[in-house]
């Protein structure tokens, strides 16, 4: 699942980029190729048109030098009726593009008599004739081609016209005005003309050759179209015409820009072939315009094919790309799965799983390199913690041993003197950790007294705890009927002292109970004053003693306090982890709480009484860690007779 | 040899059945008289009784001058001519009055500056040299001004090439042609010569009083059927521009679609009353009184005739005034 | 447990701010262990910032007392706040210590 998510995002990504490097080569291509198309098109419309236009100027330039060498032979010459018109017919003979020629004089300038006067020779068959264009139905003067050079004082091509008398041949006429000096003045004598037909023109033009649709057409001075494909247009429709007639306004400014003689591209929609680009250009002597006419069509025709080309070849291309992609990356990332399976069956326990080898691939390799040094690391950090675990379990079995050991020093079983009515006795000691440095004792050292004791050697755990061993060892040895409670500590102090370079110290409490006279004696090495409760008084602290802990010094002189108990008096002896037992906020629970409560629960049995103080000092703790070893004792003095329930 | 009589009768009846009429527009064929081209395609001048051949006028040979010699038995013509061969003695009258208001205008270019009849002094005008300087001349006298009248035959090309300052053309035909050169209409200045009072009806129908009294049913049905033929073409204009483009094709005239789609729509717009208090193809005497105040200010009336409305404009018997 | 160890034309001033209890008597006796070593000094430790002392801690005390007699010097423990005085009454130290109530009166004592 995971190597097929993986080689699917690859592919996805790589196909991606190839796609849009594609398009964004594609695209740059393309618009390189169409520029580079336009602008060879252009070139190639403002060549052909050109072309024709020279040709054109080619037959057009010589032509219009007739009337102009003819004017100077008018203006230097005066010739006869005969000679004009013998002249006019050679003129026609020699000159092939030319149709006919004439020579119109203006009024009375040929001869007095004569109003007007205008020899004209033409082509009729093989033939070349002659004749006087002047008639009173036919005059010239009104006529443009005499009219506006004449108007104007310059040649004039004139708007193309049907010869009627020549079988419906397309004409243009040229004519150039001449002058003779009178009376010193220059004078307008009248317009030579030559006739042209225009069926030349019409094939230089059409011979312009663009793909199929392409074409080129040619409009006079006044936009009528004197060359045409569409033959129904020629001297019928002007380009304005035509414009109006397909509602392209574009088509009536390209006329215009023609008429006015400028050379332009311009694209246009025409309905017919569709977008076009037309180049027009003006024959330089007439004042007409050529236009070429592209067709955006078949210009990008072969473009269109070369795309469609190219998107086919992309397509098989980028079906192979995948195709390819997808079996390398598969060869590639194989390995990766197996080592995931590895990484599993390694998290699962088995170490020594088999990492396949890998040889080509250098980050795979490295993958697989760090994959077995994590294997073996892990191994040995495996078996350091084994060890490590079993030391320390080792250590703790010790521990709950040696625990054990110490509550067996410990008296635990209550209540403790069935057959010793006269007190009742109960203790509780709890360490802080497994061994502590608490201690508590009792024993009758004969039938009528009572020993106990109770201390806290400095410290916790196991130093203090192999301290309390020897010091609750050391009390039993050291009392016996002989000694007072002084001198047993003074013992144990001894003997603590010697070899104690650790300063380890022990505060003490030891008392003698004298069960048939309730008198107690006690030394008290430093400890903490137990309480004294009496059935009509407050509980009563001892005070406080002068006596330092044993196992400071080696000489110390101890000495014996006594204090006489009534029946039913009780006393009550803690160690400091009562009074300073700690809260959460550091808070001690303290010795007047202490006194409080057993204030409140005197008149109990010593065990009921102590459980209380214990249920209080928890209920103070509240949770919080115990810090210190916490130690009891309660021992209540019933006296000879009295024979209560303990 | 009763068969025959019966055969004859019958054939002479047939014969009465259609009275020949030649009608001769004023000028070559175009969609300035489309209206009679579809009145005889359709068959209106059959409906009454009439057989009518249409025959052009040419450069050479006005239409009038064909009434004149009897070659066209009605014609059409633009009514200050008819005046003036009326005043010259030619016994015509009107009969039927087609265009209620007058096409004739003055052109110049926007970069000459002319844009006041008084810019127009001492300037050159060019005009047709078959005519039409009637309106000019009384233009001329009533604002004060003279201009160099300038005849052309028949292009505007002198205009386009700036041989003239102003060039006087129809509203329905050369102010078209100028724009077909490539000259933008906002590129002209217009004097249209109805705005300066110099609205006068154009084109009629005319013949001569003699055949009117003679063939007042002919021409009643004549005129009737031509009515419904402008009527006809005015709802059917690109069917009428279809016989049009035909009559000038058959004429080997160079035409185009456009160019005559916007003459038919200038003449049916002529043909239309507006302001003036006439009904169709009538003529409204205040403009036969101005059209007199124009001739008499525009020719030497010496030794013309002299002749009233009444005179000059009758409908023929049968028609509905 | 914060322990400055100053030297004072005296002698050495310590001065004791907060605790010292199971969890850092280690650390405490290290700040004064080379206290041990200085001969003849007189040392005043000033205890207005001590606000808990464990046995531990008073095991060290003893130590250094002890250490102090050996090398031929003094202890002298000052300002003492109410609890701690009370356990060093109860515990019977208070007369093993030189203790008193304030820094002059430890300097004018003999």
């Amino acid at each position: 699942m995971n190597r097929n998510r993986l080689s699917f995002k690859i592919i996805v990504r790589v196909l991606l980029f190839c796609f849009i490097l594609g398009g964004s080569i594609f695209t740059i291509y393309y618009l390189f190729a169409r520029k580079t198309i336009e602008r060879e098109s252009r070139e190639n419309a403002i060549h052909l048109a050109e072309s024709a236009v020279y040709k054109i100027e080619e037959i057009i330039n010589p032509a219009e030098m007739i009337p102009n060498n003819l004017a100077w032979i008018m203006e230097t010459n005066t010739l006869s009726r005969d000679s004009i018109y013998a002249f006019l017919k050679q003129l026609v003979r020699n000159n092939e593009s030319v149709f006919a020629g004439a020579i119109a004089f203006e009024p009375h300038m040929f001869s007095e008599e004569e109003y007007a006067f205008a020899p004209y020779a033409y082509r009729s068959g093989e033939e070349i004739r002659s004749r006087d264009l002047w008639s009173p139905a036919y005059n010239y003067f009104i006529m443009d081609w005499y009219q506006i050079p004449a108007l104007l004082k310059k040649p004039y091509w004139s708007e193309p016209y049907y010869d009627e008398g020549g079988g419906g041949v397309l004409m243009t006429t040229y004519s150039a005005p001449f002058y003779r000096n009178i009376n010193n003045s220059r004078v307008l004598a009248g317009i030579i003309t030559i006739d042209i037909s225009l069926e030349w023109l019409t094939e230089i033009v059409n011979s312009v050759k663009i793909f199929d649709t392409g074409y080129a057409f040619l409009i006079s001075g006044n936009g009528v179209y004197v060359t045409h494909p569409n033959a129904s247009h020629i001297m019928n429709q002007t380009i304005f015409t035509y414009a109006k007639e397909i509602d392209e306004p574009k088509i009536r400014e390209i006329g215009r820009d023609m008429i006015s003689g400028r050379s332009k591209f311009s694209n246009v929609d025409l309905k017919e072939i569709g977008k076009v680009w037309i180049y027009h250009t003006k024959i330089p002597s007439s004042k007409w315009s050529l236009g070429v006419v592209y067709p955006h069509r078949e210009m990008y025709a072969g473009l269109r094919n070369l795309n469609i080309m190219i998107f086919m070849l992309s397509t098989v291309a980028l079906v192979l790309l995948t195709i390819a992609t997808i079996r390398i990356i598969n060869r590639q990332i194989g390995p990766l799965s197996k080592f995931a399976r590895a990484a599993r069956s390694i998290a699962g326990g088995d170490f020594d799983t088999e990492l396949s080898a890998v040889d080509e691939n250098h980050e795979m390799k490295e993958l697989h390199d760090s994959f077995r040094f994590m294997q073996e690391e892990l191994t040995k950090y495996i078996a350091d913690l084994k060890e490590t675990t079993s030391a320390k379990e080792k250590i703790e079995s010790e521990l709950r041993i040696a625990r054990g050991i110490q509550t067996d020093m410990i008296p635990h079983i209550f209540p403790p003197f069935p057959n010793l009515p006269e007190i009742g006795l109960y203790a509780s000691l709890e360490s802080a950790m497994e061994v502590g440095g608490d201690l508590y004792d009792f024993f009758p050292i004969d039938d009528d007294h009572l020993c106990f004791a109770i201390g806290d050697v400095s410290g916790k755990g196991v130093p203090a705890s192999l301290f309390m061993a020897v010091t609750i060892t050391l009390i039993r040895s050291m009392s016996d009927k002989n000694r007072s409670c002084a001198q047993i500590v003074e013992s144990v102090n001894k003997t603590l002292t010697i070899n104690n370079e650790s300063n380890m110290f022990v505060t003490l409490f030891v008392g003698i109970l004298n069960l048939r006279t309730g008198e107690l004696q006690y030394c008290n090495a430093g400890h903490n004053p137990p309480v004294l409760l009496n059935r009509n008084q407050e509980p009563r602290m001892f005070s406080n003693t002068k006596a330092i802990p044993v196992g400071i010094f080696e000489v110390f002189d101890y000495r014996d306090e006594t204090v006489v108990l009534d029946k039913s008096d009780q006393i009550f002896l803690y160690t400091d982890g009562v009074t300073e037992a700690e809260d959460a906020d550091k808070n001690l629970f303290g010795e007047a709480a202490l006194i409080k409560s057993l204030s409140e629960n005197r008149d109990k049995s010593s065990k009921e009484l102590t459980d209380r103080v214990k249920q209080s000092v928890k209920e103070f703790v509240n949770g919080h860690t115990q810090s210190d070893d916490i130690t009891m004792m309660c021992i209540t003095y019933w006296g000879k007779n009295e024979n209560k329930i303990k | 040899m009763l068969g025959i009589t019966i055969l004859l009768l019958g054939w002479n009846d047939c014969r009465a059945q259609n009275e020949k009429l030649v009608f001769t527009p004023h000028w070559i064929p175009q969609a300035q008289f489309a209206g009679y081209y579809v009145a005889l395609d359709q068959g209106f001048y059959k409906d009454e009784g009439l057989d009518v051949d249409i025959v052009h006028a040419t450069a050479n040979i006005a239409s009038l001058d064909l009434l004149k010699n009897g070659e066209a038995d009605v014609v059409s013509s633009f009514m200050l001519d008819a005046m003036e061969q009326r005043a010259k003695g030619v016994p015509l009258v009107n009969i039927g009055q087609l265009s209620q208001h007058s096409a004739l205008m003055m052109v110049t270019k926007k970069k000459s500056g002319i844009d006041t009849p008084q810019k127009l002094h001492n300037k050159k005008l060019g005009i047709w040299s078959s005519g039409f300087e009637d309106v000019p001349l009384a233009f001329m006298q009533e604002h004060g001004i003279r201009m160099d009248l300038i005849r052309i035959l028949q292009t505007v090309n002198l205009f386009l090439v700036d041989g003239v300052d102003a060039l006087m053309v129809m509203y329905y035909n050369e102010y078209d042609q100028i724009n077909n050169c490539g000259i933008d209409e906002d590129e002209l200045n217009t004097f249209f010569f109805s705005d300066y009072n110099l609205d006068i009806p154009e084109d009629g129908i005319y013949c001569l009083e003699d055949s009117l009294n003679s063939k007042g049913d002919a021409y009643a049905g004549f005129l009737k059927a031509t009515l419904r033929g402008w009527e006809y073409a005015s709802q059917h204009r690109e069917y009428a521009l279809d016989l049009v483009i035909g009559e000038m094709d058959r004429a080997h005239l160079p035409n185009n679609r456009v160019h005559q789609r916007w003459m038919l729509e200038k003449v049916l717009e002529m043909m239309n009353p507006g302001k003036k208090k006439v009904t169709k193809g009538q003529l409204l005497k205040s403009d036969f009184d101005r059209a007199m105040e124009v001739f008499r200010m525009a020719k030497e009336t010496q030794g013309l005739q002299t002749f009233g409305f009444e005179q000059f404009y009758q409908l023929p018997a049968g028609s509905k005034k | 447990m914060k322990i400055t160890i100053d030297r004072t034309d005296e002698g050495f001033l310590v001065v004791l701010n907060g605790r010292v209890d199971t969890t850092n008597y280690n650390a405490f006796e290290n700040s004064i262990a080379h206290l041990y070593n200085e001969k003849g000094a007189a040392i005043y430790l000033d205890c207005s910032g001590l606000d808990y002392i464990s046995s531990s801690g008073l095991r060290i005390f003893l130590t250094l007392q002890k250490k102090v007699k050996v090398q031929g010097g003094m202890l002298k423990i000052f300002a003492m706040q109410p609890q701690i005085k009370e356990i060093f009454d109860i515990s019977g130290f208070s007369s093993i210590f030189s203790i008193y109530p304030d820094y002059e009166t430890a300097k004018h004592a003999g």
